[in-house]
């Protein structure tokens, strides 16, 4: 069958259409459209980026600067960034003469190192928080020891007592001694990225400030008392 | 009558037919090509969208980023709060040890008459208290005190550990050992 050209030429127009739009598919709007839905993906990304940093911005302009300064202050007043032996001792030495009880001996065990970042720290197991133990010689009566603990418990740095054992021969004043557990808690390793978000205070945490913010803080704390002490190595590992 | 005959009428009718298949092929491609341009045009404007709305947003990030920085301390004091103030809630909340204060307070209340020779405390509730009584009505008013009513708020078990009379008429020496409540 002998095909007659002049019976193609009206097919000519939609051929060349058809060809056009298959080339400029394949040639320009493949490559294009890959392109374009990376950078969809990139944008939908962008825009969260840019709607979290919108709201940490909007959180971090609403704090006030002065009272979280003062919040904090108070905070590493409790739980001082470092092993704070200097003053852990002028507590315990401010709060017993008060109490009118004799300090006859403390023992500093374990101190390690004075300083590190918080996931360098080597937690006691089951323990919180980090610390170290302060063995505790004390004379005076049921009552001063009694007040003695009450007011360790809520003055600054933060310190709790463990063992009390108290013990009297013939007619002398009782002979106590106590472990006492001082806390510390280092910084974090980091500090806030941009886009790292910023986690609210919770009311249950507003609690514990409330909590700490009663707690008496001593004047002069960081002085290293003259104490009639015992064994007192505040650098052995 | 006269009758004209086309003897060409189907050879015609065929023509128009393929005359008018021809016209729609012809029509059908210059609205697919239309079709196609505004599709092109559609693709290339969400395109020109994407770009210009992708610069919008790295301007705006970065001056975020930068309005951010400049509050650092601000962020810094939040950050550091809430570490202590999470870690505390955490303390607060596991500690689970007796509350000598209350204890010593009861104690020293219970135990007029009684020569207090050891008070031993640890943060589980165990209690070890040894002492010695000049007379027996003291040490059974010292024990009374420790069984009653007030004593079952602090004290889950009570046991008197040992008994003893001092030789040549002196008091007497006892041990009791307790169980705080936790």
């Amino acid at each position: 069958m002998k095909i007659n050209l002049k019976d193609l030429k009206p097919f000519l127009l939609p051929a060349l259409i058809i060809f056009l739009i298959l080339v400029v598919t394949a040639f320009v709007l493949k490559p294009k459209l890959e392109v374009m839905v990376k950078s969809h993906q990139q944008l939908t990304k962008d825009k969260k980026i840019l709607a979290d940093l919108t709201k940490k911005l909007a959180t971090l302009e609403g704090l006030a600067k002065v009272e979280f300064s003062e919040k904090t202050d108070i905070a590493l007043a409790v739980l001082p960034a470092e092993k704070d032996v200097p003053g852990n001792l002028a507590v315990i030495k401010n709060v017993a003469l008060n109490n009118g009880l004799i300090v006859n001996d403390i023992t500093i065990s374990e101190v390690g190192e004075i300083a590190a970042v918080s996931d360098e720290i080597k937690l006691k197991k089951d323990a919180i928080l980090p610390s170290f133990r302060l063995n505790v010689s004390l004379t005076g009566s049921l009552e001063m020891i009694k007040n003695f603990i009450s007011q360790i418990q809520s003055t600054a740095p933060l310190m709790e007592v463990k063992n009390v054992s108290l013990s009297q021969k013939k007619t002398e004043s009782p002979e106590t001694k106590m472990e006492i557990e001082a806390y510390f808690l280092p910084f974090p390793k980091t500090l806030g990225k941009p886009e790292q978000q910023l986690i609210a205070i919770t009311s249950g945490e507003e609690k514990i400030f409330s909590r700490i913010n009663g707690f008496t803080f001593l004047k002069g704390q960081q002085t290293l008392p003259n104490l009639p002490v015992g064994k007192e190595n505040l650098f052995s590992p | 009558m006269r009758q004209e005959i086309d003897f060409l009428k189907g050879a015609r009718g065929e023509r128009e037919k393929r005359l008018k298949f021809l016209r729609l092929v012809k029509t059908f491609s210059l609205l697919l090509l239309l079709a196609y341009c505004l599709i092109v045009a559609a693709f290339f404007s969400y395109g020109f969208y994407l770009t210009t709305a992708s610069k919008q947003i790295a301007r705006e990030t970065t001056l975020k980023k930068n309005k951010i920085e400049a509050l650092k301390e601000v962020e810094t004091l939040q950050i550091v709060l809430k570490q202590r103030l999470s870690n505390l809630l955490k303390f607060f909340d596991s500690q689970k040890t007796s509350d000598f204060p209350a204890l010593l307070d009861y104690f020293s209340k219970t135990t007029q008459g009684i020569n207090v020779k050891e008070l031993s405390l640890s943060p589980d509730g165990k209690i070890k208290f040894s002492g010695e009584a000049a007379e027996m009505t003291a040490l059974g008013q010292s024990l009374e005190n420790l069984t009653n009513e007030e004593a079952s708020q602090f004290f889950s078990s009570i046991v008197l550990s040992s008994l003893d009379k001092k030789e040549g008429g002196g008091g007497y020496l006892f041990t009791i050992l307790l169980e705080a409540k936790v």
